[in-house]
C-alpha cells in the first residue's frame, strides 16, 4: 500500500444504489458538480434525498427525536465496549505518537492507521446503522425503512458508497441492505489507511485535553475505572470522527438541501410556525391536534430558516461571499434578514438595486422567492467541502436567468463546494456544457469547469424490470449533453410539420 | 402499380439494401409497411444527380389498398444536425425520387433527418420556408428522429 495514500476528500466517491424507490440500477460518482436529469418519477429526487441522508448520518448527531448539531461526534460509549485490549493498545500507541511531536502536522502528511484499530472503528459504525435507517426514513418520511423497496424487486434495495482513493483503489465505503422486515449496514474503514495527519491530530485534541487534565491511573477504584473508560471512549471516538473522510470522503462534511417546493415555503413559512407556535401555546387548552408529517428534507429546511433568525448576524467562515454573486447577476437586488422581536422568527426581504426601502419576500417575484434562501443559505451556512442540493434551479426562472445562475453554481463549485442538482432544463444543460467546453480553451474567459468535475447522469424509464436506470451522459460531438429533451423537441418538431403540410391541403 | 414496384424497375439491386445505417446512427423499422424498398445512395451505382449531391436513402414503401404509399428520403447522422445542409442532401434525395416515381403517383412525401441532437436554432432553421422540400407541387418540413427510434413515428396518416 502506498504510504501517501489520502482521500480524495474533494473527489471521487461513488454511489451504487439497486432496487431503491423506482430505480432498478445507478452507478454514478458524485463529483464535484452532479446533476441529475431525466423524465419525471425516475428518481432524481430519491437519489438526491438519499445523498442528503448518508450526509446527514455522517454529521449530525442525534439523541432520541432531538438534533444535537452538526459536526458532533456520532459515538456513544457503548460502541466500544467490544474493543479488543490489544486495539486499544494500539490505538493508544497510534495516538501518542502523533500527538507527541510539536505543531500541527502538514496537510500532506499521513499516518498508517493500525488493522487493529480499523476494524474497532469499523464496528462501531456497524452500531450506528440503526441512526442511518432512522435518518433515511425521516429525510423521505416513512415510518418503514421497506417502503423504499423498488416496486416489484425480487430481494430488497441495496445502497453502497466507496471512496476512490488517487491510486484509484477502492478501499473505504459503507454498504446497506434493506430488507423487508430489517435492514443490515457494513462499513468499511480501510486497513493500513493513511489517515491524514494533519485532520487525526485536530480531532485528538479533545483526547488530549483529557489526558492532560485528568490522566487516568492504572490502580483501581471505581472513579479511575470511570475516568479510564472515558479516556478509552474520547481516544477511540477521536479516531473515528477523524476517519470518516477515509470511509465516505466528502459525505463527512455538512450537506443542505434545498426542496423543489422552497418558493411556496418561503411565502408561508411564517403561516406555518405561527401555527405551530399557537398550538405549543395551546397546550392543555385545546385537545391536541395531529402534527402534519414533513419530509425531513422540508422539515429541515424550514428548520434553517428558523435558524437564521435566532442568528441572522451569522456568516459562513469562508472570506467569499458566495452569495453576492446571485444578488448581483440575477437578483439585482440584495436578500435580508430581519428577526422578529417577539419569538425571534426571522423576516425575509428584498431590496431591489437603488432602492432605499426594502419589500417583504411575500411581496416579490417567484423568481426572488426561488433564490433568496440560496444566497442565506451561502451567506450564513455553506462553506467550502459542504454539499448543496438544489431541486430544479430552474424553477421561475426566466432562460435568460436559468442561464445566468447556472454560471453561479459553477462559481459555487470553483470555490469549493460541492452542488448536486436536480434538473428538466436545456438551458441549465446547454450552459453547462458551454462551462465544460470554456476549460478546455488555452485562456477560457469566463466561468469554466473541468470535465472531471461535472458529472451528468441520465435517469431512463425501462419497462423490464420497471424502473429507472441510470447512466452518464458525456458531452457529445456537438458539445452538448444528449439527455433527451431532443426526443420532446422533435416531436413537437414533426407535430407543425403535419400541420403545416395539411395546412397545404386546406389552402 | 405502388411506387415500390415502380422505383425497383429502375434502380440497380446493388443499390437496394435491407435495413438503413451509417456511422453508428440507425433508423428503425419496427412496424414499417412490409412492401417496402431501400435505396443506398451510397452504392456505387445509386440514382444519384449530376453534382454527386446526395441523402443517404430513400424510403419507398406501398400504402395499404387505396392508399398511396411512402417517399422518404433520409439523412441520417450520429451527432448534431446542421438545417442548411441536411436540406440540400435531401433535396437531392427528393429530386432522385422525382425521376423514379411515376407521375400518376402521389405518395405521402416525407423528407427525414435523423440524428443524435439538434440545436434550438438549427430546429428553428428547419421551420423557415425556405428549407423546406419540393416534391410533385408540395412543400414539405423535414421530420426529425432521433438515432434508433422508429421510421414509422415520423411517416404518419
Amino acid at each position: 500500500m502506498p504510504a501517501n495514500k489520502t482521500p480524495t476528500v474533494q473527489g471521487r466517491l461513488e454511489l451504487k444504489v439497486k432496487d431503491f424507490g423506482p430505480i432498478v440500477e445507478a452507478r454514478l460518482d458524485l463529483r464535484p458538480l452532479t446533476v441529475l436529469v431525466g423524465p419525471s418519477n425516475t428518481g432524481k429526487s430519491y437519489l438526491a434525498i438519499l445523498i442528503y441522508a448518508l450526509h446527514r448520518f455522517w454529521t449530525v448527531e442525534t439523541f432520541g427525536p432531538f438534533r444535537l448539531g452538526r459536526r458532533a461526534r456520532p459515538m456513544r460509549l457503548g460502541d466500544f465496549e467490544d474493543a479488543p485490549q490489544q486495539a486499544v493498545d494500539e490505538a493508544f500507541e497510534f495516538a501518542g505518537r502523533l500527538t507527541e511531536r510539536a505543531g500541527k502536522p502538514s496537510p500532506t502528511e499521513t499516518r498508517i492507521l493500525p488493522t487493529s484499530v480499523a476494524k474497532v472503528l469499523s464496528n462501531s459504525y456497524d452500531k450506528r446503522g440503526g441512526y442511518l435507517d432512522g435518518e433515511i426514513r425521516r429525510c423521505f418520511g416513512l415510518e418503514e425503512l421497506a417502503a423504499l423497496i423498488r416496486r416489484g424487486a425480487r430481494g430488497g434495495a441495496d445502497v453502497a458508497v466507496r471512496i476512490h482513493y488517487r491510486d484509484n483503489s477502492a478501499a473505504g465505503g459503507q454498504t446497506f441492505r434493506i430488507g423487508a422486515r430489517n435492514a443490515e449496514f457494513r462499513t468499511a474503514v480501510p486497513a493500513d489507511a493513511g489517515l491524514p495527519a494533519g485532520i487525526a491530530w485536530n480531532d485528538l485534541q479533545s483526547w488530549l485535553f483529557e489526558a492532560l487534565t485528568e490522566p487516568p491511573s492504572t490502580h483501581g477504584g471505581r472513579r479511575q475505572r470511570a475516568l479510564r473508560d472515558l479516556y478509552r471512549f474520547e481516544l477511540l471516538e477521536a479516531l473515528a470522527t477523524a476517519i470518516r473522510p477515509l470511509v465516505v470522503g466528502p459525505l463527512a462534511e455538512d450537506a443542505y438541501y434545498l426542496p423543489a417546493d422552497r418558493t411556496g415555503v418561503m411565502h408561508a413559512h411564517n403561516v406555518v410556525v405561527s401555527a405551530l407556535i399557537g398550538s405549543a401555546a395551546m397546550a392543555g387548552v385545546r385537545p391536541a391536534a395531529r402534527t402534519p408529517m414533513l419530509s425531513g428534507v422540508l422539515a429541515d429546511f424550514l428548520e434553517e430558516l428558523i435558524e437564521l433568525g435566532q442568528r441572522p448576524g451569522t456568516r459562513r467562515r469562508s472570506p467569499r461571499d458566495l452569495g453576492d454573486g446571485i444578488e448581483k447577476t440575477v437578483l439585482k437586488g440584495s436578500i435580508g434578514v430581519e428577526r422578529s422581536e417577539a419569538v425571534g422568527y426571522p423576516h425575509f426581504t428584498y431590496s431591489p438595486e437603488g432602492w432605499k426601502e426594502s419589500l417583504s419576500l411575500a411581496n416579490t417575484s417567484s423568481m426572488v422567492s426561488e433564490l433568496a434562501p440560496v444566497v442565506l443559505y451561502l451567506r450564513h451556512k455553506v462553506e467550502p467541502g459542504d454539499t448543496l442540493i438544489i431541486e430544479e434551479p430552474e424553477s421561475h426562472l426566466h432562460p435568460a436567468m436559468q442561464v445566468q445562475f447556472t454560471r453561479e453554481i459553477a462559481a459555487l463549485v470553483q470555490a469549493g463546494i460541492r452542488v448536486v442538482v436536480t434538473t428538466h432544463s436545456e438551458w441549465v444543460l446547454e450552459e453547462l456544457a458551454n462551462i465544460v467546453g470554456r476549460s478546455t480553451l488555452s485562456e477560457p474567459e469566463g466561468t469554466a469547469l473541468p470535465a472531471s468535475d461535472v458529472g451528468v447522469w441520465l435517469f431512463e424509464p425501462k419497462d423490464r424490470p420497471r424502473g429507472s436506470v441510470v447512466r452518464e451522459v458525456p458531452l457529445d460531438e456537438s458539445g452538448l449533453y444528449p439527455t433527451g429533451f431532443h426526443e420532446v423537441a422533435a416531436a413537437l418538431h414533426n407535430d407543425w410539420a403535419d400541420i403545416s403540410s395539411r395546412s397545404q391541403e386546406t389552402d | 402499380m405502388g411506387p415500390v414496384e415502380s422505383v425497383r424497375r429502375k434502380v440497380d439491386p446493388a443499390c437496394l439494401v435491407s435495413r438503413m445505417r451509417k456511422a453508428s446512427c440507425a433508423v428503425s423499422l419496427k412496424d414499417a409497411p412490409r412492401e417496402r424498398l431501400i435505396v443506398d445512395f451510397d452504392k456505387q451505382r445509386a440514382p444519384v444527380g449530376g453534382e454527386g449531391r446526395r441523402c443517404d436513402y430513400l424510403f419507398v414503401a406501398n400504402g395499404a389498398q387505396d392508399e398511396a404509399g411512402w417517399i422518404a428520403p433520409l439523412e441520417l447522422k450520429k451527432g448534431a444536425l446542421r438545417a442548411s445542409e441536411v436540406v440540400r442532401q435531401l433535396r437531392a434525395g427528393a429530386e432522385a425520387a422525382e425521376s423514379l416515381v411515376p407521375g400518376g403517383l402521389q405518395p405521402a412525401f416525407r423528407p427525414v433527418a435523423a440524428c443524435g441532437s439538434i440545436h434550438k436554432l438549427e430546429r428553428a432553421a428547419l421551420r423557415e420556408k425556405r428549407n423546406r422540400i419540393a416534391f410533385r407541387g408540395r412543400m414539405e418540413a423535414v421530420r426529425l428522429m432521433t438515432c434508433g427510434d422508429r421510421l414509422t413515428k415520423v411517416l404518419g396518416p
